[in-house]
């Protein structure tokens, strides 16, 4: 579809129709706006990072890469980078695993798919905000409904959100829940325009079923489980509000994730200049994390 | 049990999206008490308290006010800024074009968080913190790329031939956009207004950094402040807030559903 | 008024591709012009210059002796229908007809009656109400033409408005847009790849090839006397056969001979080629019609036949079609081959045979030896290097 926006092979021919000045007009203020308000501030936080910038103290001194060395021999940094490597891990198994299981299911539905898409994709039009406190309700340790669950048969409630790590596990799942939907999308849609006869010529050698998508389709959408691997991750990365809303970081710092460190740093502590490296940071860790994705592809990858 | 396969995970899907949803929606007919003495998904008797009490919030109202001016100014900005840079970018030959379809990328290289800063403090050095009209050109510029890059991809699609059919029956460049492109171009314009829609009426971390005030606070912030200040937790309010916050959403989602789901793929895959 | 001027026109794409290369054509006010000639020889890229849909790269483009080089399509008061119809899927038929009205700022009542006018005529008062997607292909076509005509334009141009319908509907929309045009009296420009089509619609018909005009006549005159061996190959069905051959001179007169097979050049081809009697020993393309064969003997003067074997035959009903085999050297007919002819021998038999039009009556078997007549004043003959006719 967009491969004409390369080439620029729609641009019109018709006689007196082609104006650059227009086109410099017309395409201005949008470039403007996405320079102001993407582009600028990237450079500016890039740029920041090299000060000792307070909007409290308002001096300005040069450090160099001072602010990374503090943060890099910051043991807090350490600790919040771990938590978030366990996060995105979490994240991304946890939401593989799911949209495949439901993408393949979606991909044998005959009618009523769009219906059940569309539930499907209803939890991307909910804020994280609103996300984060549904799942306080639903992980409340007295009513929540898995403490119900577990005491219906026997058990004992689990603390959810008062135990560090089932924290993270709840934090994970909300986080997943909330994210699910394209990456579901993705694959269904790789799913969507495998080959039909080649699931044909596949029954008659004898694969059935799910043996049949395990062989066969899973290799084919290698792209696009890689797609769904650099959404998850980029989104668990850099998620903030959920788990501010849903955590706060807590209990104790067992959800202090690097997002909510550099909100910390940036917000409460006015130390603008080691929080500004801490976005650059965060800016890497995903540049580096899709990268790596976009090498594992190439080398398991079959296409 | 073939069958089974297919079933029993599609029932997982459905139980795991609409699940919390419902549990929401119970505990939000309930009395603060009874969530813990009636822990039941049908609650014993069920009232409308819990909106009433939302809604009487001066909060919740200045917010909503906010929401609904920030969501659509951002929705109108976006398209009156992004149609004629897509009809530019589809159209027209002009040099820096290429550079300027790799503008379009930024989203997924630039995350939010990492704009909270940056974004703060500028619009502190431009005296335009806590500022309505600052939000709308923030969102609008975090949706454009998408948008334009949808659009770019419906127009570029639209026959050739129409437009230069227009053109021999006498309209002008302006007078074949306005009535075969535009109008043709529908499905895209929806989906690209709801998306831009969701973005600002969704925003929280941005709104977290921009807005200090209930003048320009939004939705989620409020909700999100409200849940800090409840102290024992007020479970029915909670929950009643942020439904009130998904149905408009879904509302207009369900409707377009076909649209959005192909515009979402095609705008995040391409 | 409306009279159209191509002088020198040349169009040359962005990747250096000469679609159109100085292209000189007059079309007379109220004249019905077709231009005619295989895939991607330059009809449509033609046309649309005049259309203002395409910037011409040299020369200029005159309507009614203004140069409209630099003009807007809206400008230039013409109208056009597309191969695909272009109808605006969003507007009802009776939109998409008032649209160039509309956009003329033609007032309500005159557009209704103007768009009511010109339903009547095509018959399609019926369906103003209704979408394009609800019309079958012939009614789109139809609304189409609408659209040009409602709003008397000086030119219409047609870009192979016929070739997405069936061919029964294509022969019927083919008298209609005939009749409209002699009524209209509206200077047409017709692009199509069927011949059929240009000889039977055409006051004049323009064959093209590469990109270069190769000659612009009456369909009479282009059937009797092709200007260049393209010409010749591209029309009639199944078009000229064509082999090089050599001009001999013997006690008897002037022979051209062409692998094995000889024949003589009668009085009446020479007075059309006389430049042939300088030609004596030379080579030059020889081209006879497969309709002036025959198996009956005509004067019974000598020369006047030759003999050869049987490849092929086909029965079409009304005639049949015999490929007979031939070792003489055939024309290149790589890019001669008719596009649009229905008889889709494969390229081998072509290149060792020629073929003959006759009456179905008493036909030979294949492998059989016949003895092919030829009809006197029927040679025709090429310059093997130009590919020009010869005088
Ligand atoms: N936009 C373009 N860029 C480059 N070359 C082009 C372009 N459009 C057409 N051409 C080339 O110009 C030549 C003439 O094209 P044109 O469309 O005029 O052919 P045509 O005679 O109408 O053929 P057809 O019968 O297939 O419609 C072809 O070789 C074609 O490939
Ligand atoms: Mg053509």
């Amino acid at each position: 579809m967009a491969t004409g926006a390369r080439s620029g092979a729609a641009a019109t021919r018709i006689v007196g129709w082609q104006h650059s000045g227009i086109a410099y007009l017309s395409s201005a203020p949008a470039m403007i706006i996405v320079a102001m308000v993407l582009a600028f501030p990237v450079l500016f936080a890039l740029w920041q990072s090299f000060f000792g910038v307070s909007p409290i103290r308002g001096e300005q001194p040069f450090v160099g890469f001072g602010n990374y060395t503090r943060v890099f021999s910051d043991p807090q940094f350490w600790a919040s980078l771990g938590r978030t490597a366990i996060f995105v891990f979490g994240v991304i198994a946890l939401g593989l695993t799911l949209s495949i299981i439901f993408a393949f299911a979606l991909n044998r539905v005959v009618s009523g798919l769009r219906f059940i898409r569309g539930i499907a994709i209803l939890p991307y039009i909910v804020s994280s905000v609103a996300a984060a406190l549904m799942f306080r309700t639903l992980f409340n340790s007295d009513f929540g409904f898995p403490n119900q669950m577990l005491e219906f048969f026997g058990f004992a409630g689990i603390p959810w959100l008062s135990n560090g790590n089932w924290a993270m596990l709840v934090i994970i799942v909300a986080q997943v829940w909330t994210d699910l939907p394209l990456a579901l999308l993705f694959i269904l849609g790789g799913l969507q325009t495998i080959d039909k006869q080649l699931h044909e010529a596949a029954l008659v050698d004898g694969a059935t079923g799910w043996r049949s998508a395990l062989y066969i389709s899973l290799p084919l959408i290698v792209p696009q489980i890689t797609l769904a691997t650099v959404w998850l991750s980029f989104k668990a990365v850099t998620s903030l509000g959920t788990i501010l809303a849903l955590t706060g970081g807590g209990p104790g710092d067992s959800t202090q994730l690097l997002t909510l460190e550099m909100v910390r740093l940036g917000f409460d502590e006015y130390d603008t200049g080691t929080a500004m490296a801490l976005v650059i940071i965060i800016f890497l860790l995903n540049a580096g994390l899709t990268l790596f994705y976009l090498g594992l592809q190439r080398k398991f990858g079959m296409k | 049990m073939r069958a089974a396969m297919v079933w029993l995970p599609l029932a997982a899907l459905v139980l795991w999206t609409v699940g919390p949803f419902l549990i929401s929606l119970s505990v939000s007919f309930k009395q603060p008490a009874q969530v813990f003495s009636d822990p039941g998904l049908i609650p014993a008797q069920p009232t409308l308290d819990a909106y009433f009490r939302v809604i009487e919030r001066p909060g919740f109202q200045q917010a909503l006010w906010n929401s609904v001016v920030i969501a659509f100014g951002s929705l109108i900005l976006t398209l009156v800024v992004g149609v004629p840079a897509a009809y530019a970018l589809a159209r027209f030959r002009f040099r820096g074009r290429h550079l300027l379809l790799l503008f379009s990328l930024l989203p997924m290289l630039v995350p939010k968080v990492g704009l909270m800063f940056p974004l703060f403090l500028l619009a502190v050095n431009l005296g335009a913190f806590d500022s309505r009209i600052f939000m709308i050109l923030v969102f609008t510029g975090m949706l454009l790329p998408l948008a334009v890059w949808l659009l770019l991809g419906f127009f570029e699609a639209i026959p050739r031939d129409l437009e230069e059919a227009a053109a021999v029956d006498g309209a002008t460049q302006m007078g074949a956009i306005i009535h075969i492109i535009l109008p043709l171009s529908i499905p895209a314009l929806l989906t690209v207004a709801v998306l831009a829609f969701r973005e600002a009426w969704n925003e929280f971390e941005l709104v977290l950094a921009l807005t200090m005030t209930g003048n320009s606070r939004t939705l989620p912030y409020e909700l999100f402040l409200m849940q800090d200040a409840t102290g024992i937790a007020d479970f029915p309010v909670q929950n009643a807030f942020a439904l009130l916050t998904i149905v408009p959403l879904i509302l207009v989602y369900l409707r377009i559903e076909r649209y959005a789901a192909e515009g979402l793929l095609s705008g995040a895959v391409k | 008024m409306g009279e159209v001027a191509f002088r020198d026109v040349v169009k040359r794409f962005d990747d250096g591709t000469i679609a159109v290369n100085k292209l000189n054509i007059e079309v007379a006010d109220g004249e019905f012009l077709v231009l005619v000639g295989p895939s991607g020889c330059g009809k449509s890229t033609s046309l649309r210059m005049v259309a203002g849909l395409e910037e011409v790269s040299g020369g200029t483009i005159e309507i009614d002796g203004e140069v409209v080089n630099s003009f807007t399509p809206r400008d230039r008061d013409i109208a056009m229908v597309f191969q695909s119809y272009a109808l605006y899927p969003h507007m009802t038929v009776e939109k998409n007809m008032a649209f160039p009205l509309r956009m003329a700022k033609v007032s309500a009542a005159e557009k209704d009656r103007r768009v009511k006018e010109a339903a009547d005529i095509l018959d399609i008062g019926n369906l103003l109400n209704r979408y394009p997607r609800e019309l079958s292909g012939g009614q789109r076509q139809r609304v189409a033409m609408g659209r040009a005509i409602v709003r008397s334009p000086r030119v219409f141009l047609m870009d192979e408005p016929l070739s997405n319908l069936d061919a029964k509907l294509r022969v019927q929309m083919r008298g209609e847009i005939s009749h409209l045009q002699r009524e209209l009296r509206t200077t047409t420009l017709y692009v199509t790849h069927d011949q059929v089509e240009a000889m039977t619609l055409g006051d004049r018909v323009a064959v093209m090839h590469n990109g270069v005009l190769q000659q612009l006549a009456s369909p009479e005159k282009l059937y009797a006397s092709p200007g260049t061996v393209f010409v010749a190959g591209f029309i009639g069905s199944p078009p000229m056969n064509l082999c090089h051959g050599t001009v001999e001179k013997g006690e008897a007169g002037l022979t051209v001979r062409f692998g094995s097979m000889a024949l003589g050049i009668d009085e009446e081809s020479l007075a059309r080629y006389p430049s042939v009697s300088g030609r004596a020993g030379q080579d030059i393309i020889v081209g006879m019609r497969p309709e002036c064969f025959s198996f009956e003997a005509g004067d019974g003067a000598p020369g006047r036949s030759i003999r050869t074997s049987v490849d092929l035959v086909e029965m079409l009903g009304a005639e049949a079609l015999v490929y007979v085999r031939t070792d003489a050297r055939p024309v290149n007919t790589k890019d001669l081959v008719d596009t649009s002819s229905d008889v889709g021998v494969s390229e081998k038999v072509r290149a060792n045979a020629m073929v003959a039009r006759v009456s179905p009556k008493g036909l030979p078997q294949v492998g059989e030896t016949v003895e092919l007549h030829y009809e006197t004043g029927e040679l025709h003959f090429f310059d093997p290097v130009s590919g020009l006719a010869l005088s």
